[in-house]
């Protein structure tokens, strides 16, 4: 080899590599609002905010004892850090992670947890639930299921630990990759950021909180909740069956592993899908009673009106997401509501509020 | 045979689940920023004479990232053909040898990708007639192993230039090296023995414009991948998911995403190839010459997979006879060797169709060309315009995962009068006319662009700029998921 040409390529593609990465920082840095929350794309899901909750969770180093599943509205309702306090407070050790992800229903999550959840089992698993995850019709979550399951963080998941930090590592150079479909030229003309729209993630604990651009202002939500809220109509819920056998085996699943299962409901202002209705709302209530009684092991904790009318416009991100403030309340009321059967070490106990 | 049973046979089982190992994909950070660079390090610092097993070595890690189990095959494959390569010149029986070796390549070829396909349909017969009752086979189900097309194409195109005196076969590590060298390996471009042989037998020194231009050519194609063919995956692929559920102007925009896809995929995937490979001082075969600014069928095919067209016309269609026995022959001879370019392509009905097709059209491309002379701009324009809605509305077969898939999207496409308005139509036509137009004066830039790198005080300046800007902009365009390029299904 010429002793002149090789380190003259070699220090050429150096160059054109760290030429490269400073761009690829500098872009990221001015065009994006959390320009370090990087997903490498061999790990990346349809949903990148849930990318970011799994990395976060399988580079954390404690040991989650509670688990918080289910879809948007546990996304960004329970906060684990005053949930873990206020549970602490009442005398029950607990370190806990949301994993709810966006539009899943209870049939996600059993396979999840035996297909693609390697950690320790957790001692507690609390499902949100809403009337939508037990209906027949929907299909939307199916679809999500797929996607999920389609992603290159799923396909990739048998990867030996040592490759997997070696293409973090790599991937880690180029914050860029994969953020295309960020990209809205509207938003970077009216001099804002960009993000994934949905959801962003607080801490590293897996709660989220609601992108500033989809918060509904407070004026337009008083008048959404007066038009939309406790409303008729002739839509009553139909229960699917695959529906309630996942319920059953994702108990199975979790008492097998020496844990409990709880499920509960999260506040709600306004509810404007097909299933928003007081009848459903009704449906969904005798249902939860049902399944406490067919499923003795499985705990239920349910926000009544009672405890709903407490939430004001300002807990609400729109009619059926909690705000910041509104998470962090709800976390600690739910504490409270679950401290006794957390200390006790006992499954089921029927509905509470 | 249904055409959604046939699809099940047709796509052989997926290759890579199991894997626990990165795959050595050449737009994943462990190929760009490790092995790569890597291989380039190792083999630019070590003496000339390590240089070839350093290649092979390479060559052996990067296919077996896909499943180990394929090295086996490929080890076995090289060692036989070497065999008969070599065996050839001084035997009694030179043709009974190549017949073997030739016999050989096609049955592994067949066994592993066509046993689904024939075994299902074998299956259908046997129904059919009455014979036995095999309702519900799914043909047998084999794992395919990668590049099994590309090396056995290649393998062929051996023995055969051996048999016919145009090549001798010398050192087993050229030979090896020749076969597994991973630029190439797993989509082409289709390279002939005595066109890499000499390359590794004498390595060119290392030259910074060589490297300098092998980077901005490997970049160039990872833009091309990252940015806009994996962009464009989005709409053809959703098109495509299921076209009873989407409006015949959305299917139409699927289909014309997926011929745009595979351009910028596939010619991707070559100028990342030819371009790792020029960094090591070896130069491939050009794959792809604006195939799009054709104005005929068979122009097209002298633009479109330019390695495989040639392989096609010396190993098939002049064997077959070619053009020597009369028009109707020659139509014969242009419709199975593309039906045998279809199959080659996968095992399914869908792209025997597309072969067929494309048959057809040179056929016809043939009978028009005795009757048109000096064609005028005009009638380029309009040509080029009848070949690309030809080869767009081939692009169907291709694309679909079965014969029945595929009549689907065409019932859907067939709705479009219903849908489309006068208008409508017009801008579509006058975008396709600008299209044709753009694609065919795209390479009278060629000269300019090559007369400015002429120029040494301009060429690293520019050169430069493109390369690191066609790098940004892959990373910065492309979308969340890795997508593998389209030819490694073949």
């Amino acid at each position: 080899m010429n002793l002149k040409t090789g380190p003259q390529c070699l220090a050429y593609f150096a160059v054109l590599l760290a030429v490269v990465v400073a761009g690829d920082r500098l872009l990221t840095q001015r065009l994006y609002a959390q320009p370090d929350r990087l997903v490498p794309a061999y790990r990346s899901f349809n949903e990148p905010s849930v990318g970011i909750k799994l990395r976060d969770l399988s580079s954390a180093k404690e040991r989650f004892d509670t688990l918080v599943l289910g879809n948007s509205r546990t996304f960004s309702a329970l906060d684990p850090e005053p949930f873990d306090r206020r549970l602490a407070a009442l005398g029950v050790r607990a370190e806990s992670f949301n994993l709810a992800m966006p539009t899943v229903d209870v049939r996600f999550w059993p396979p999840f947890l035996e297909r693609f959840y390697d950690r320790a089992a957790p001692r507690d698993v609390l499902l949100g639930v809403i009337p939508r995850d037990f209906d027949a019709r929907n299909v939307v979550a199916e679809q999500q299921a797929k996607a999920f399951e389609a992603s290159p963080g799923f396909a990739n998941r048998d990867r030996t630990a040592v490759w997997k930090a070696a293409e973090e590592a790599l991937a880690g150079l180029f914050a860029l990759r994969g953020r295309g479909n960020e990209i809205r030229p509207r938003r970077l003309l009216r001099g804002r950021k960009l993000d994934a729209r949905g959801f962003r993630l607080a801490g590293d604990h897996g709660w989220g909180i609601f992108d500033p651009s989809l918060v509904v202002p407070k004026p337009e939500l008083a008048t959404k909740a007066r038009l939309l809220a406790q409303r008729s109509g002739s839509s009553r819920l139909r229960v699917g069956a695959s529906q309630l056998a996942a319920l059953a085996r994702l108990d199975r699943l979790v008492r097998a592993r020496g844990g409990c299962l709880t499920l509960f409901t999260t506040p709600l202002l306004y509810d404007r899908e097909p299933l928003g209705t007081v009848e459903v709302q009704r449906d969904f209530q005798r249902l939860l009673r049902r399944i406490a009684r067919e499923h003795p092991a499985i705990g239920v904790v349910d926000v009544g009106p009672e405890v709903q009318d407490r939430y004001g416009l300002g807990d609400f991100a729109d009619g059926d997401h909690l705000s910041p403030a509104g998470a962090r309340r709800f976390s600690r009321e739910l504490a409270d509501a679950l401290a006794p059967r957390l200390r006790d070490r006992s499954c089921g106990g029927g509905v509470s509020r | 045979m249904t055409g959604r049973r046939s699809a099940r046979a047709a796509r052989p089982v997926a290759p890579t689940q199991a894997n626990s190992l990165p795959r050595l994909l050449f737009s994943a950070a462990v190929f760009l920023l490790l092995f790569l660079p890597a291989t380039l390090v190792v083999y630019w610092l070590a003496p000339a004479r390590a240089r070839v097993p350093i290649l092979l070595v390479a060559s052996y890690v990067f296919y077996l990232s896909w499943n180990p189990i394929y090295g086996l095959l490929l080890a076995a494959s090289t060692v036989l053909n070497f065999a008969i390569a070599r065996a050839i010149p001084g035997s009694q029986r030179p043709k009974t040898l190549l017949t073997v070796g030739v016999a050989v390549n096609l049955v592994v070829l067949g066994t592993f990708k066509y046993a689904g396909f024939f075994s299902e349909a074998g299956a259908d017969l046997l129904s059919w007639l009455g014979i036995a009752q095999t309702g519900g086979y799914d043909g047998l189900s084999i794992l395919l192993p990668l590049a099994i097309s590309f090396f056995t194409f290649e393998m062929i195109s051996v023995l055969v230039d051996v048999y016919r005196g145009d090549t001798r076969v010398g050192s087993f590590l050229t030979f090896a090296t020749y076969k597994a060298y991973f630029p190439k390996l797993i989509a082409g471009p289709i390279t002939r023995f005595r066109e890499l042989a000499p390359q590794l037998a004498a390595p060119a020194p290392l030259s910074f414009e060589r490297f300098q231009s092998g980077l901005a050519l490997f970049t160039l194609g990872l833009a091309k991948k990252l940015a806009i063919a994996d962009n464009l995956a989005i709409p053809a692929n959703k098109a495509f998911a299921d076209p009873a559920a989407h409006s015949p102007e959305y299917m139409a925009l699927g289909v014309v995403a997926f011929g745009l896809q595979i351009f910028f995929d596939f010619s991707a995937y070559s100028d990342m190839a030819r371009g790792a490979s020029r960094m090591l001082g070896l130069e491939l075969p050009v794959n792809f010459r604006f195939p799009y600014a054709s104005s005929s069928p068979s122009d097209f095919w002298r633009r479109w997979h330019i390695t495989l067209s040639r392989w096609l016309r010396d190993y098939v269609y002049i064997p077959l006879g070619g053009n020597r026995g009369g028009r109707l022959k020659t139509y014969r001879n242009l419709m199975i060797t593309m039906t045998v370019g279809g199959l080659w392509h996968g095992a399914g009905l869908q792209f025997l169709v597309w072969g067929f097709l494309h048959g057809v059209f040179l056929a016809i491309s043939h009978a028009l060309r005795g009757r048109i002379r000096n064609p005028s701009e005009l009638l380029h324009l309009l040509g080029g315009l009848i070949t690309l809605t030809a080869v767009f509305f081939a692009w169907i077969f291709f694309r679909a995962s079965s014969l029945g898939e595929a009549l689907d999207v065409i019932d859907r496409l067939a709705d479009l009068p219903d849908t489309v308005s006068a208008p409508q139509i017009a801008a579509a036509l006058a975008a396709a006319g600008a299209f044709v137009l753009a694609n065919r004066w795209l390479p009278r830039l060629e000269a300019p662009v090559r007369g400015l790198l002429a120029v040494p005080s301009t060429r690293a300046a520019l050169l430069g700029s493109a390369t690191a800007a066609c790098w940004l902009a892959a990373m910065a365009l492309s979308p969340s998921s890795l997508t593998p390029f389209v030819y490694f299904e073949f």
